[in-house]
């Protein structure tokens, strides 16, 4: 489900609006059963939404290339009017009064909200089975996770239940899942994109990006989404804004770098895979060189001991008075925080945000959180000089493909499979994930491009280069209903 | 090694309970993360020291005025005396 050609079906009044909303609804309510993509469905919403779109359509109003096309938001975006659940028990209900910068910017330009998918619960995970919902599966093998925490989304862009999805990205949770589904995940550089309204997992890490079926799809949501905010603190009012697609051209002619930390530990289909395709690239005109990044192999532990201290701290509010479910089993209000998250907060929550006090304490600050800062400062320098010899370093999205759902993986493990994607957070870098192969049992292979920052041009134009030699080979054939 | 005395401290700080099947887990748990984690503390000996790596958000002053902000990122949280309170 590609936007332009959507949006030229519409145009041409080959199909309305609303047909299209109704089928994509439709489908991706039969598909749900199976893969769990949504926690909501704003059906009456998108239905108004489209007429409204048929109606300028008919007026021949000019329309945006978003205009009344569907898509849907992870369930940590706030949405006025619309369930935001985090897919915990602890907002469960919560239904927020107004709309993030994102939604709000989405719904100026006509898009057409099918939902709110699925995700690890308050974005803590890489495989989207922390929701309290159950998880989302890849379409490519209902019996594996579709990974996250964005998974309902990639999932959903995946197999056709919309033409694109908003995620965010703490540690990986754009790219990761977006990889094992077979869907472009992109991250933009930290402070590129507003963070108003979004429900924060670490603060000093997230981003929104898009999930698309495509790379010109995501330079297209990007430009719909990139825009100065002073309402997030973090969002950059000191760089000049682009728009990337109207001017996005394949491009090949770069230096390619390849690091060796970034593909320890991988599985032989998947070093095989991203090889092939920097061969292809390097075949087209690319120039390949390796170049190190030293202490990069460290950036799970980094992340674990950073995000965590941001995770305990970020938590605190949701104690059931200032926000979530209250408990009813309390004496004074400070058992009663403390029987609120006890009874509302899953177990990972739970276990990032005693990791993330401890390391905040007086013992765990000097052991591990003042050396975990410095390790991210050495990390983010690796990364700058790197990329001052190469224009992009390209390496896995993550070591596996997705894995069984029911494989008892010890969570450690599961920490791992953010390796070479969370160091890009770390540096505040942009990145995107593009499917490039596929594995031995037919899963997608995630191929993730890293480039300077705010240099979001570059990357989508290598990712652009190899989608159109590989003939779109890749991009996901799941279920396409039009 | 982390004890659970120490667990037990981190959960009243972090307002959660745990039984004691639970605190037994969760200690085993934390232990886990932190030997994991620990590694970065040899490579961090070899790295120039920071003049000062404490969030802008964790330093005293700004924690100290975090209660005229109840959206302050921290989630309220006031450091009163080296205790924190909300």
């Amino acid at each position: 489900m590609r936007i332009k050609y959507l949006r030229r079906l519409l145009d041409e009044k080959k199909l309305s609006c609303s047909e299209l909303a109704r089928e994509t609804l439709r489908y991706a309510q039969e598909q749900n059963d199976t893969l769990n993509a949504f926690v909501t469905f704003t059906g009456s919403l998108a239905l108004e939404k489209a007429r409204q779109a048929d109606e300028r359509l008919k007026a021949n109003a000019p329309l945006g290339v978003l205009d009344g096309i569907p898509m849907s938001l992870k369930d940590n975006i706030c949405t006025c009017g619309v369930a935001t659940t985090c897919c915990s028990e602890m907002l469960k209900g919560f239904i927020p009064p107004y709309n993030a910068h994102v939604a709000e910017k989405l719904k100026g330009q006509g898009a057409v909200l099918l939902g709110k998918t699925n995700m690890d619960e308050f974005a803590m995970g890489s495989t989207c089975a922390t929701s309290v919902f159950g998880g989302a599966k890849t379409p490519y093998d209902t019996k594996c996770i579709s990974g996250g925490s964005s998974g309902g989304s990639a999932a959903a862009v995946a197999a056709g239940l919309g033409a694109y999805s908003i995620g965010s990205d703490t540690g990986g949770s754009i790219r990761q899942p977006a990889a094992f589904c077979g869907a472009v995940g992109f991250k933009p550089t930290y402070g590129c994109v507003s963070r108003f309204g979004l429900i924060a997992l670490a603060p000093g890490f997230d981003q929104i990006g898009p999930i698309t079926s495509c790379v010109e799809d995501a330079a297209l949501v990007f430009d719909a989404i990139n825009s100065h905010d002073k309402r997030d603190e973090r969002c950059r009012g000191d760089i000049i804004r682009e728009p990337v697609a109207p001017s996005l051209a394949p491009e090949t002619d770069l230096v390619i770098g390849i690091a060796d930390e970034l593909f320890e530990s991988a599985d032989n289909d998947v070093s095989e895979g991203v090889m092939s395709a920097v061969k292809l690239l390097e075949q087209h005109g690319a120039k390949v060189k390796k170049v190190t990044l030293p202490y990069v192999q460290y950036s799970t532990q980094v992340y674990c001991v950073l995000a965590s201290a941001q995770i305990s701290t970020n938590m605190g509010r949701f104690d059931g008075i200032r926000y979530g479910e209250r408990s009813s089993v309390y004496s004074d209000p400070d058992s009663l925080m403390t029987a609120s998250r006890t009874e509302f907060l899953g177990d990972e929550v739970k276990r990032r945000i005693m990791m993330g006090t401890f390391v905040l304490s007086a013992d765990g600050r000097s052991k591990y959180y003042r050396k975990a800062q410095r390790v991210r400062l050495a990390i983010e320098s690796s990364f700058t000089t790197a990329l001052t010899q190469c224009d992009i370093i390209i390496s896995p999205t993550a070591p596996t493909t997705a894995f069984k759902a029911d494989t008892d993986r010890d969570f450690i493990e599961i920490y791992k499979s953010d390796v070479y994607t969370a160091g890009v957070n770390l540096a505040g870098l942009p990145a995107v994930s593009i499917p490039c192969g596929f594995d031995k049992k037919g899963l997608p292979i995630g191929l993730q491009i890293i480039g300077r920052a705010f240099d979001e041009r570059t990357i989508l134009a290598a990712a652009l280069a190899f989608e159109g030699l590989t003939d779109g080979a890749f991009i996901s054939k799941k279920g396409a209903v039009i | 090694m982390i004890d659970r005395e120490q667990v037990r401290n981190v959960a009243a700080m972090a307002h959660l309970r745990f039984d004691e099947s639970q605190m037994c887990d969760i200690t085993a748990q934390l232990d886990k993360m932190a030997a994991f984690a620990h590694v970065i503390s040899d490579i961090a000996d070899t790295l120039p020291e920071m003049e000062d790596d404490t969030p802008t958000s964790d330093r005293p002053s700004v924690r100290e005025s975090a209660g005229a902000d109840p959206d302050f990122s921290s989630g309220g949280f006031i450091c009163v005396d080296g205790r924190t309170v909300r």
